[in-house]
């Protein structure tokens, strides 16, 4: 079926392109537009096909010949085929393809087209959540911050294929000056960080060996960069036989022309190890992604078990476990785990395992599901499952997809025992406000259930049952709402113009505030103490840690009688 | 720790060009950095924000005072050096020259940009000329240099840039020029204390201290000084100044343990023609300074090994010679196991090898509330605590 590519490849991702709103299609749904466009009876074959808002666009390919097409909304209710280029230019066998492809979709109601195809999509970014700028984006590559008073919220845009753990029989190889080298403090306490949820080393090394090229100016005029590049690799595969080596180039290396492309192709052919290149300039999604290939090679696809799945995204242990329990409930059984971690041995489990169901995909976009598709599983790419309704919804998401009953028990069954924990730990949160704050994009960020976090802060907050004060950068004073029932909790809405108001309402009965910033002045002015995404965990178990853990930041508040002595920030 | 991996460890400790104009650009109250580079700039800049407490490099939400070119582009930064930038990064330089609080705006590039011949200098110059904040290139040696090498150049390119006007040096009044101040927080305030007071002992007055957290008026008051002591990490900045100045010129190390303080003493007092006042200063205070130490240096310290690991020649030689006054040995193989005292900054984990003494930059483990020097007499008597608080905490933990 395949060509070079999986389908659903997204050929023009770019840095931030994990971060666009991305939906592909599931095994069914590939399986369904191949025959609607009737290309594989005619010899074509589907390289790729993506699911927009009102479109759905595919490519054939035929030899060196590719057809794109897209098919979208006739206005009524109908599938109108598009495609690229004149009719005039195209050749018989072009044609009669597109002759199959309009009689099978002539049939077909748009919605009807859309509900079949969405009934197994991935989920690679929320459609909704993909439009605010990064932190990449509104605070790093931006130097004058002094509009932005106002401002707490800057997510990261995870780029987790970084983390991913092959073992411990691995070396990384860093080809850099040494101004690149220590560009960060990575080495530093997590208390210390400019931002919150950047919390110490990132990568889990487990063992790896590490060795670092640190070009010098001498190197640079002497045109020794490639040299050494190529030397690190040929020591480290030839002296620590690695299982792989990780090589990272950077921007230095790249302006001088340093390509270890016939390196790469050397030491995989001579002594057999295999080099993952991640780059400043290459796309490392497609990396990682031929790295995936490689480690779960030709698994067979006779032995799967329809309930036996592979969980994908794990947080933590346990969530893990929480989720296999839930997993267990429909009837599914647990065979392996991947992502972070990529060290079990996958072709045994992929030999049992009939799909492969995502835990937590955000941060894991360019990580695309090809690999799965291609050998047959079926693949469970939604939102992640934090607290009640997102929870429900996961496990909804997973046996419609999978084709299970029994939702129902499972839910209650996983329920019913952490329902009195629950309730008591809600008549706790109802005494404490946790202030969300920002201009009104902000605000829906960590309100609204999906976008770029994969849950709604003010959801689950309110299904904890705190009280939720949203303060409103600029929305005017007709955005003023009172207290409102949200989940177990209440949201309100406060509007602010300027530092004076925002500061008189931070010290107004908040107990808690949404914060990107590790030590912030404005929080730190009343003696707030700051939260972020980080402090949710998904399950029903991460729902109630996640309860306590903020309970316990709430009554941690410095200087409960003197903080008249606290510098202001507003001066 | 074996002889090589120990030199594995000081080579993990060296730091870079950049990290040490960063650290000058934070002891300048009102200047500004622009740095031709990538949004790794502000990366970097984290690092002195997790060392000093205080640091005013990046604001959360004020302007950084390390700005980086990238912020004009929307490429990525390999990709755009092949563009004509000039328009871009003058429109940087004339945003940050306008700022209020900009009393002086320093320039210099990334090691990439570095290579690709743009006319930073050029640009700065231009500014330069227009008046208003002051505007400085710092040549860049980020391909080669070392983090002291970004400090002193960071100084010289200050020493040549501030009005620095021949003729105004007062006798006793002193410009102490090469101090590192690699912090806002009581270790630096005690060690600008201790300098003080170990000159004021000498009958001088210190005009200015280079550097010490004081903007551009207290860089310009080193005109007033008749003589320039030269600390070790800016010694062309130091002769910069005497020469535009006309003022004397006194070169010293470290002032670090008993014996480089009172060489320090000795030093200066010779060329003011104090030197019984120093001899009479040392008997006094090197005799007080061992009776407070004894107990700590004779029932804790002594007798054990000591490894230094620092890429700051000038801590380490100092640290060589409190080691000696310690009665500590040179550490060697099989030293590591605890009873080791190890005088390391804190870019390793030394405390599960040794009796750790955090010192150096970066220490992110450490940031005192209440004056606690190293340098002098009063920095003899805190190391003599710390090494023995370090030695009792590595026994106890067993």
């Amino acid at each position: 079926m395949m060509r070079d590519e999986a389908p659903g490849i997204n050929p023009a991702r770019g840095r931030d392109a994990a971060r666009r709103p991305r939906r592909r299609l599931g095994r069914e749904g590939l399986s369904y537009v191949r025959e609607l466009l009737g290309g594989p009876a005619l010899g074509w074959e589907l390289e790729t096909a993506s699911l927009g808002d009102l479109a759905l666009d595919a490519a054939l390919v035929k030899g060196s010949r590719r057809l794109e097409l897209r098919l979208g909304w006739d206005g009524a209710d109908g599938v109108r085929l598009s495609t690229r280029g004149p009719d005039g230019d195209r050749t018989e066998d072009e044609r009669e393809v597109m002759r199959a492809a309009a009689a099978g979709t002539a049939a077909t109601s748009f919605a009807g087209l859309f509900a079949r195809l969405g009934r197994d999509s991935l989920l690679y970014a929320d459609p909704y959540g993909g439009s605010a700028p990064s932190r990449f984006e509104r605070y790093v590559r931006i130097v004058d911050h002094s509009p932005d008073y106002w401002k707490f919220v800057y997510p990261q845009a995870r780029f987790l294929e970084e983390e991913i753990s092959f073992g411990v029989r691995y070396a990384k190889v860093s080809h850099a000056t040494l101004e690149c080298q220590r560009n960060n403090a990575q080495l530093t306490v997590e208390s210390l960080r400019f931002f919150a949820d950047d919390s110490g080393p990132r990568s889990e090394t487990d063992g790896a060996t590490y060795t670092d090229t640190v070009i010098t100016e001498a190197d640079v005029v002497g045109g020794r960069t490639q040299e050494m590049l190529n030397a690190a690799l040929e020591r480290v595969a030839r002296e620590e036989k690695p299982a792989f080596i990780h090589l990272k180039t950077t921007c230095l290396p790249e302006l001088v022309g340093d390509n270890p492309a016939s390196a790469i192709a050397r030491l995989d052919k001579e002594l057999g190890v295999p080099v993952l290149w991640t780059s400043k300039t290459r796309d490392p999604g497609r990396m990682y992604e031929a790295m995936l290939e490689r480690l779960l090679g030709d698994a067979p696809a006779a032995a799967r078990g329809p309930r036996v799945v592979l969980l994908a995204g794990i947080p933590s242990p346990q969530a893990e476990r929480e989720a296999t329990a839930l997993l267990g409930g429909l009837g599914l059984r647990v065979a392996g785990a991947l992502f972070p971690r990529l060290d079990v041995p996958p072709t045994a489990d992929l030999r049992s395992a009939g799909a492969v169901v995502w835990l937590n995909p955000v941060g894991w976009e360019k990580i695309e599901d090809g690999a799965f598709l291609k050998r047959g599983l079926a693949v469970v790419r939604h939102h992640p499952p934090f607290g009640l309704a997102g929870g429900r919804r996961w496990l909804d998401r997973v046996a419609s997809v999978l084709g299970l009953d029994g939702v129902e028990q499972a839910w209650t069954k996983a329920l019913e025992p952490r329902a009195a924990e629950l309730e008591a730990l809600r008549r706790e949160c109802r005494g404490r406000v946790v202030a969300l704050i920002g201009d009104q994009s902000d605000v829906e960020q960590l309100t609204y259930s999906g976008r770029a976090l994969g849950f709604s802060v003010a959801g689950l907050l309110g299904e904890l049952g705190f009280g939720v004060r949203c303060l409103v950068w600029g929305a005017g004073a007709g955005a003023r709402r009172p207290p409102t029932a949200s989940g177990a909790g209440t949201v309100e809405f406060v509007p602010f113009s300027t530092r004076a108001q925002l500061d008189r309402a931070l010290g107004r009965g908040i107990d808690l505030a949404f914060t990107h910033f590790n030590h912030d002045p404005r929080l730190e002015a009343h003696g707030l103490p700051g939260f972020t995404e980080a402090a949710f965990e998904p399950g029903l178990e991460g729902l109630l840690r996640t309860g306590r853990r903020l309970l316990r930041r709430c009554a941690a508040r410095p200087f409960p009688r003197h903080r008249d002595g606290l510098p202001p920030w507003t001066s | 720790m074996d002889p090589v991996s120990q030199s594995e460890t000081l080579e993990a400790t060296r730091l870079p060009f950049l990290n040490g104009v960063y650290v000058a650009v934070d002891a300048v109250d009102g200047a500004y950095l622009i740095v031709d580079g990538p949004y790794c700039v502000f990366t970097k800049a984290e690092m002195q924000y997790c060392h000093n407490l205080r640091s005013r490099l990046i604001p959360q939400f004020g302007y950084n005072r390390v700005a980086h070119t990238a912020e004009i582009l929307n490429t990525e930064e390999v990709q755009s050096l092949s563009t004509d930038r000039v328009a871009q990064v003058e429109a940087v330089f004339a945003k940050v020259g306008s700022l209020p609080d900009a009393e002086i705006v320093l320039a210099t590039s990334f090691d990439f940009h570095e290579l690709v011949n743009f006319p930073l200098k050029e640009i700065a110059r231009q500014h330069a000329a227009k008046g208003g904040a002051l505007v400085a290139h710092v040549p860049s040696r980020s391909l080669g240099g070392t983090w002291l090498d970004g400090y002193a150049a960071t100084c010289s390119a200050l020493a040549r840039a501030v009005t620095l006007r021949p003729g105004r040096g007062r006798k006793n009044a002193v410009a102490v020029i090469g101090h590192l101040r690699d912090r806002d927080e009581p270790d630096d305030a005690g060690n600008r204390r201790e300098l003080a007071r170990l000159l004021e002992a000498l009958g001088l007055h210190v005009v200015s201290l280079w550097l010490s957290g004081g903007g551009r008026a207290e860089l310009e008051a080193a005109e007033k000084a008749g003589l320039v002591i030269s600390l070790p990490y800016a010694r062309e900045a130091a002769k910069i100044v005497a020469e535009r100045t006309g003022a004397e010129l006194c070169e010293v190390d470290l002032p670090l343990g008993l014996g480089a303080t009172e060489k320090f003493l000795k030093t200066v007092g010779a060329h003011v023609g104090r030197g019984a006042r120093a001899n009479k200063i040392i008997d006094l205070e090197s005799a007080a300074a061992v009776r407070d130490t004894q107990a700590h240096v004779q029932r804790l310290i002594a007798g054990r090994a000591a490894v230094i690991i620092q890429d700051d020649p000038h801590l380490a030689a100092g640290l060589r010679g409190l080691c000696v006054e310690f009665g500590l040995l040179d550490g060697g193989p099989g030293d590591a196991g605890g009873r080791a005292l190890c005088f390391a900054p804190t870019t390793g984990d030394y405390a599960s090898d040794f009796a750790h003494v955090p010192i150096g930059y970066p220490n992110y483990v450490e940031h005192p509330v209440s004056e606690r020097p190293f340098l002098g007499y009063a920095g003899f008597r805190h190391l003599a605590d710390r090494a023995a608080e370090a030695v009792l905490r590595r026994e106890a933990r067993g």
